[in-house]
């Protein structure tokens, strides 16, 4: 490995890591606030900055800033009989593996810069899908070991909840994705997204969630459960078992499992939008559509205005008011048109020296990296956005229902999934 | 392998839930023994909020009752207010005027519409269907506003006299219950899309917390609870009071008695309360809010100020209370959970002699070890907040 | 009459025993809900923040006026020469049901008036607002209509409030 390659490397674990950590505690906020919004409420809006005589609040957006501090000085409280070495562990398990996970995860397409070739993955593992799972079974020793560690009747039942609904959603979880690795014919995730480029049926993007739809859903339910969430929050059922499993931590150890869980549903939506919404690819397009400069121009006036979007839907600007949505407009457009411009540059201006050049020259290739990062976390932005809106709006199963859920219904249904795809693969092939 | 099973040592758990649990509000307090999860015994406990209503009621005057009254079911204390005052009224033997009779109903269906939609609240969100809760609330807020436009309070509301009601309706109530009404039927159209045919609700619901209609006589349930095992029994029906005979409304019925029955037939209440409050004021005379017997209620406050007899028949009710004659009397009122009665004794001295309540919670209460023995533990949240007992009038 | 029982009618889906084949499958009536609670969002998120059916008011910057008959923080009235209307009678401190108002009347030269109170102190943490005292008054005296809450504070004896407190309270509606 040289000097480069371990540079890159380590870009791409802060990047992954950054990626995930800025998504997550804004998740916390989104949470709060989209739930607000859905349930006819405001939402939090207090938490402030005193600066220069004025309060500012940015829309709440320092609440998960006040989180971290209060719960940093909290008092860490250790039950007195528990066992106090597993009590400390166990967050640690249970946030490290959500963290690992994001390793494999292809955030944005592979390019050649400055002579260098970049692959936008911490690491492009041969048995990519193998690897996830066995960090998602992983986690579950986080929630067991917390709820059992800390002596309380509550946790114990909350995290016999836990093992046991974790463990049977591995197995569907496996299952329903077996479908989409033969249709792919790899475990890597970078082959996966890869396949997805194009078209299908002459009109379908060719993403997962179209070559494998039944396999999306099942998917989709067994990574829900998985992040133990409303309607899967069983093993913490607020009205049944108060806190469940981590009844017994309070400060930052209660702070990593609540960000643990908004960790997991950040690689959750991430896992999603790799397997079946194409990962960082357009739709309808193929992977070289990325250095043509118009379908560049599109793209990027499109992500670049919802994220801006976003980001005024953060600071809870009116987007009634015309010039907030001129704002969005620009946005897409300066985006857009910018993007077009680093990737058709070269083309139009012919070559040129110097660091200019330079940059011309790798305009094509670095469009590329931007405008697939871009692609990626709008997808997973939404995702989260679906998935954290999901969370309130069902009620919770009962124990015994999940379990029939996942063994009688989601297993079956996968198995079938498998079969029929088996059959379709062999008859087109 | 037999060998190694029997010697497995296994034993039950017991668990105390409560009384500061999130499921047991109203704070009660269940024992339970639990084999896994399965419920082998429960044990209630109540009685964290005994105030001692019936004794207190003892040293007051008749009209000072009345915010004691609001204090039972506090979700729907203009049932209560009603109910204790048509007791004393039975004893008085007064009539009370058509209006006062049309504003006692009107009250007492927006307060059991507030009551039915705390219930149902209370289950969605504790069983995890947070939105529907804050929905659900959110018209209840609604309701509230127009019974502060009414009595001058939104909780606390002390609203009803004997022979009548304290004041009368606000003149923009027709008015301003339309939109509140729009917004009550829009809100269950939502919370039925979101429930009703949803399956994750329809199995935690159905078949939990079962009592069939003959155990339930048995135990003396009535309201919702009774009606949901299939017993057509409603005390508006059965012994029409105020004007129910003369609005129509149905009487909904569940089939089977377990929880989604008795959810319906909230649901379904709430509806038919509308539909009630329409027909009141559409049909609702003008007149006198408050009998005009000088026995027993409090002169207008024109003669108060402007004549000497006014002046002195105000004195003598204030200073020594309404005389309500000897008697004693059991009246009783279909309130939010079911039959609220009130058996009250008068000496004729100006404050009552014995006041006792039936409240409809108690006995709805006692039938829950029954409903739950040998369920799962999960569905204790369900089957409890179907009962919806409420402490304030449980342990009075 | 008839319509708007029909009307109402429709708002709830009758809930039959058995589950029809679309609700066993659990994912038609969920994404209907689904959609429920994304309208809202949206509404909320889209809508004018004025007109949005958000239930929240922002309090301390915001208040909501309190209808005409809701029983605040009580009042005293006074007559033109600014001394109470009070004649000292205790009917409000008989009627009162918390028994929270404490009286000690003095006489007074001004044949017209003859009594008025020494001492008039309502113990605002025991009230229970019951309004009774208003009904009480034979001499319109005592009002409920100050629009106000009780502040909290910081000791008991703060809550009870004495006579010129009570004389010094406004009225939302003219200040008789
Ligand atoms: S409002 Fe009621 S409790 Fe308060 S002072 Fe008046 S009579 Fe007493
Ligand atoms: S009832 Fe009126 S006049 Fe009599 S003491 Fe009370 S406030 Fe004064």
């Amino acid at each position: 490995m040289t000097l480069a390659e371990v540079i890159i490397r380590l870009v791409m674990v802060a990047l992954a890591i950054g990626l995930l950590m800025s998504i997550a505690p804004l998740l916390t906020w989104g949470e709060r606030k989209w739930s607000a919004l859905a349930q006819d409420r405001v939402g939090p809006n207090r938490a402030a900055i005193e600066l220069a005589g004025k309060s500012i609040t940015l829309n709440g957006l320092l609440y998960p800033l006040a989180d971290g501090l209060k719960m940093i000085f909290k008092e860490d409280f250790m039950p007195t009989r528990g066992e106090k070495f597993l009590h400390f562990v166990s967050p640690w398990l249970a946030v490290f593996p959500a963290l690992a996970v994001v390793a494999v995860i292809p955030l944005g397409a592979r390019v050649n810069l400055f002579g260098h070739e970049i692959p936008m993955q911490v690491a492009d593992l041969d048995a990519g899908i193998l690897y996830l799972f066995a960090f998602a079974s992983l986690s579950v020793y986080g929630s067991t070991l917390a709820g059992w560690a800390s002596n309380n009747k509550y946790g114990l039942l909350g995290s016999l909840r836990t093992s046991s609904m974790l463990i049977s959603y591995e197995v569907a979880m496996g299952l329903t994705l077996v479908g989409l690795m033969m249709t792919v014919g790899s475990l890597r995730l970078s082959d996966i997204v890869e396949y997805q480029q194009g078209t299908m049926l002459g009109f379908l993007p060719r993403w997962g969630i179209f070559m494998q739809p039944f396999g999306a859903l099942l998917f989709f339910v067994s990574a829900f459960a998985e992040t133990k969430r409303a309607p899967f929050d069983l093993p913490e059922a607020e009205s049944e078992l108060v806190a469940g499993y981590f009844i017994e931590y309070s400060g930052m150890k209660f702070g990593m499992f609540y960000l643990g869980e908004f960790v997991e549903v950040v690689t959750g939506a991430c896992l999603f939008a790799v397997l079946f919404f194409g990962g960082w690819q357009l739709p309808w397009a193929s992977s070289e559509a990325y250095y043509n400069p118009l379908v560049v121009g599109i793209g990027g006036f499109i992500s670049t205005a919802y994220l801006v979007f976003f980001v005024i839907t953060l600071l809870g600007l009116p987007l009634r008011d015309p010039r907030i949505q001129f704002a969005i407009a620009a946005g897409g457009f300066l985006g857009g048109a910018g993007l077009a411009l680093l990737s058709g540059a070269e083309g139009l201006l012919g070559p040129k020296g110097g660091v200019l050049g330079l940059i011309l020259s790798n305009g094509p290739e670095l469009a590329k990296l931007l405008m697939s990062l871009m692609v990626f976390t709008m997808k997973i932005l939404i995702l989260c956005w679906f998935h954290i809106l999901l969370r309130w709006t069902y009620p919770r199963f009962r124990y015994d229902q999940v379990m029939k859920l996942g063994w009688k219904m989601l297993l079956p249904a996968a198995l079938v999934n498998l079969v029929v795809t088996g059959i379709v693969l062999l008859i087109i092939r | 392998m037999q060998e190694v099973v029997r010697k497995l040592p296994t034993s039950t758990m017991t668990l105390q839930m409560g009384p500061s649990h999130p499921a047991s509000h109203g704070t009660s307090k269940f024992t339970v023994e639990l084999d896994g999860e399965t419920i082998l015994a429960i044990d209630i406990e109540f009685g964290y909020l005994h105030r001692g209503f019936e004794k207190m009621c003892e040293n007051v005057t008749w009209t000072q009752v009345v915010p004691y009254t609001d204090r039972l079911n506090y979700v729907s204390p203009l049932i209560n207010n009603v109910g204790f005052y048509m007791a004393v009224e039975k004893i008085a033997e007064v009539k009370v005027p058509e209006r006062a009779l049309y504003i006692r109903t009107i009250i007492s269906e927006m307060s059991r519409i507030c009551d039915h939609l705390t219930c149902v609240a209370a289950t969605a969100m504790e069983l995890g269907g947070l939105s529907i809760f804050f929905y659900m609330i959110k018209a209840r807020d609604r309701i509230w506003d127009l019974i502060e436009d009414i009595t001058g309070a939104r909780l606390t509301v002390s609203y009803v006299r004997i022979g009548g009601v304290m004041n009368d309706l606000p003149l923009d109530f027709a008015e301003k219950w339309k939109p509140v009404r729009s917004l009550v039927l829009a809100m269950l159209h939502d919370v039925d899309v979101m429930l009703t045919k949803n399956r994750i609700f329809i199995d935690r619901m159905r078949n939990t917390g079962i009592i069939n209609g003959e155990t339930a006589m048995a135990y003396g349930l009535t309201g919702p609870m009774l009606r949901g095992s299939g017993v057509k029994f409603d005390i508006r029906k059965a012994s029409p009071y105020l004007v129910y005979d003369r609005v129509e409304f149905d009487v909904p019925v569940g089939a089977k008695g377990d929880n989604f029955d008795r959810y319906v037939v909230r649901m379904q209440e709430i509806k038919y309360a509308v539909s009630i409050i329409d027909q009141c004021l559409a049909q609702i005379p003008d007149g006198p809010f408050i009998t005009d017997d000088p026995r027993l209620a409090l002169p207008d406050k024109g003669s108060v100020y402007g004549s000497i007899e006014g002046t002195v028949d105000h004195f003598m009710h204030i200073m020594f209370g309404i005389q309500v004659p000897k008697g004693e009397a059991y009246s009783y009122v279909e309130g939010g959970n079911g039959e609220l009665g009130f058996y009250v004794v008068s000496d004729g001295k100006g404050k009552p002699y014995r006041v006792r309540v039936r409240p409809p919670c108690f006995a709805n209460l006692s039938a829950l070890p029954t409903m739950i023995t040998g369920a799962l533990l999960a569905d204790l949240v369900p089957t409890f907040d179907s009962i919806n007992m409420i402490g304030g009038e449980i342990d009075r | 009459m008839a319509e708007s029982k029909k009307e109402i009618k429709t708002y709830i889906s009758d809930a039959s025993d058995d589950m029809t084949w679309h609700e066993r499958l659990y994912v038609p009536a969920l994404a209907k809900g689904f959609g429920v609670f994304a309208k809202h969002f949206f509404r909320n998120l889209l809508g004018d923040k004025e007109e949005g059916d958000t239930g929240t008011i922002q309090y301390p910057e915001q208040k909501i006026a309190y209808s005409e008959r809701w029983r605040g923080a009580h009042r005293l009235t006074k007559r033109p020469d600014g001394s109470t209307k009070c004649v000292a009678c205790m009917m409000c401190s008989t009627a009162c049901p918390a028994q929270c108002i404490h009286i000690i009347a003095k006489e007074v030269d001004d044949p017209n008036v003859e009594k008025a109170p020494e001492v008039f102190v309502i113990d605002e943490l025991r009230c229970i607002f019951c309004g009774m005292c208003v009904e009480a008054c034979p001499k319109d005296a005592i009002r409920m209509d100050t629009g106000i809450h009780v502040p909290a504070m910081y000791s008991r004896e703060e809550a009870v409030w004495d006579l010129d407190k009570l004389i010094s309270n406004k009225g939302v509606r003219g200040n008789v």
